[in-house]
């Protein structure tokens, strides 16, 4: 499901339930073009300078492969950390807040309560588009405080609402005039 | 059918799409035109300055290839430039802002897109800026401020209307807020009396509200880190005296590598040393109303924050720390931007974890 789906109160299900949410591993191929890419910017006038420099029937190709060498491997290295961790990554949505949890060697979870989540950011980037994916931001007092990125969501829509309507349920007076 | 397509993608996203089903419309705002004009202006002068200083280098270059290559630049230049100026405008024609009577939406996009929302008890000031051409055309730009992070509803057409009904609505939240807590906190007024009419609950040294009658009273917590914890600081040092030294030994090699081996050993030995120092001072405490870490042995620190305070919790375990039950325990508020409480070496982690959540629910309770 996308956000271009129509919103129904339907496809909410219990508030109550606990929702789990995994994200997809193509997520990690945002990973491998931001580094290629940055390598790739980098090589690229090695490369143009190196044919210019030696001209030959086989210099454009020689160094093009070079270039192209130096860009794919450590991307698809860079990238494949990320794969591995979202592949043991679970995103947990409760009535008490929201917690990401990996579990591969090591294991970290983090966790927000609803109560501090300040902003709810759905975003898509083009690349999400192509994949079918995107992804949702809880921020919880910005740079200040936490901001959870839920990547790689195939249905990001029930998340989203989720979370917005648990900001509307954890809403009290208090809050109102707390001091922070 | 083209057209439409076309159409379809610069409309952007429908609210419906996005809206809560309990949810009612006070104002939907498209992007005001002329609210793109100042992001041209900066394209263009930028493009002149780029192709410019393109032209320029290119002069720099052999007779032979100053040509092409000026050439090349300033059609990747144009290229460049002319998808910034369309992806503006895509930007522009598909922002909408939406006022609700319980949150305030803020998107743009098709393609790509980006949907801001929050909720009114979440804000906490109202900015309105307009410069010279927002008077003129009567467009502005509306922050919708929270704690630490914030919403801006740029190009918005009449901003201090925007402004005033975004006022209205958060009023009105508020005092639907009111009204819910009314009976929720008579009712806990009631059972809290009960409870200490019956003897049940005790009241907290601190003041705190006492707990709801029935629930369970979650223990305070102490405690330091574990001595495996100290492991890995320790192992170091250890291990080249124990291993490594006689190996090399063994091989030679000891008067070649003395340098590195001494550097090694004496940093390795000060690191060990402070972990253990560290490890034997410090003190972890989940109370009633907060927690608190005190950490030093010449010199003291102490840090607390109230559970109202803590905006994030993170539990991490490396793979020795799950292989020998240790991890940590990040706690963090919004004071800092460093974490400020940190529990290293807490033997199960998790259950701390526990502990903490239920002492937290206790006292909101």
């Amino acid at each position: 499901m996308s956000a271009d789906g129509p919103a129904s109160g339907a496809a909410l299900g219990d508030v109550a339930a606990p929702m789990e949410a995994r994200p997809s591993l193509l997520a990690a191929v945002e990973v491998f073009g931001r580094v290629a890419g940055t390598l790739a910017a980098v090589f690229a006038p090695v490369v143009v300078f190196g044919a210019a420099a030696r001209p030959g029937p086989w210099s454009w190709v020689g160094w093009t492969g070079l270039g192209l060498a130096a860009d794919l491997v450590p991307g698809l290295v860079a990238a494949a950390i990320p794969a591995v961790r979202l592949a043991f990554t679970r995103y947990h949505l409760d009535d008490e807040g929201v917690r990401v949890r990996t579990a591969f060697l090591g294991r970290s979870e983090r966790r927000v309560p609803w109560g501090k989540v300040t902003l709810v950011r759905h975003r898509r980037t083009l690349l999400d588009r192509l994949f079918g994916l995107s992804r949702v931001e809880i921020v919880a007092y910005g740079d200040r405080g936490a901001v959870l990125h839920l990547t790689g969501l195939r249905d990001a829509r029930p998340v989203r609402q989720r979370a917005a309507m648990q900001m509307r349920r954890s809403a009290s007076v208090a809050g109102l005039f707390r001091n922070d | 059918m083209r057209v439409r397509r076309v159409r379809a993608a610069v409309r952007g996203l429908d609210p419906a799409t996005y809206l809560q089903p309990s949810e009612n419309v006070l104002a939907s705002l498209p992007r005001h035109r002329a609210s793109a004009v100042p992001a041209f202006v900066g394209i263009l002068l930028a493009w002149a300055g780029s192709s410019t200083a393109a032209v320029l280098v290119s002069l720099l270059l052999p007779a032979g290839l100053r040509l092409p290559v000026a050439a090349a630049a300033l059609a990747l230049l144009l290229l460049l430039h002319a998808s910034l100026a369309v992806a503006t405008w895509l930007r522009v024609a598909t922002s909408r802002t939406t006022i609700t009577d319980q949150r305030v939406y803020h998107a743009y996009g098709r393609l790509r897109y980006l949907l801001l929302q929050t909720t009114y008890d979440r804000v906490t000031d109202l900015h309105v800026k307009q410069g010279l051409l927002g008077r003129a055309r009567g467009y502005g730009t509306v922050v919708v401020q929270t704690a630490g992070a914030g919403i801006a509803l740029v190009g918005i057409p009449d901003p201090f209307g925007a402004k005033d009904r975004i006022e209205r609505a958060r009023e009105a939240h508020v005092r639907t807020l009111i009204a819910e807590h009314a009976p929720a906190r008579a009712a806990a007024t009631a059972s809290t009396a009960a409870a200490r009419g019956a003897g049940a609950a005790t009241a907290t040294p601190g003041g705190v509200d006492a707990p709801a009658a029935g629930a369970p009273i979650v223990q305070p917590w102490q405690g330091r880190p574990t001595a495996s914890a100290l492991l890995p600081h320790v192992a170091p040092p250890v291990l080249l005296l124990v291993i490594g030294l006689p190996v090399l030994m063994l091989l030679g090699t000891v008067s070649r590598l003395a340098w590195p081996l001494s550097a090694f050993l004496i940093f390795s030995s000060l690191g060990a040393l402070r972990a253990i120092v560290r490890h034997q001072t410090s003190r972890y405490e989940v109370g009633e109303r907060g927690v608190a870490v005190s950490v030093g042995w010449l010199s003291r620190r102490r840090v607390e924050t109230t559970y109202g305070k803590i905006t994030d919790t993170t539990v991490e375990q490396g793979l020795l720390g799950r292989m020998l039950g240790f991890g940590q325990i990040r706690i963090n508020t919004a004071g800092s931007n460093d974490v400020p409480i940190l529990f290293e070496g807490v033997r199960e982690p998790e259950a701390v974890k526990a502990i903490l959540d239920a002492a937290r629910r206790q006292a909101q309770a």
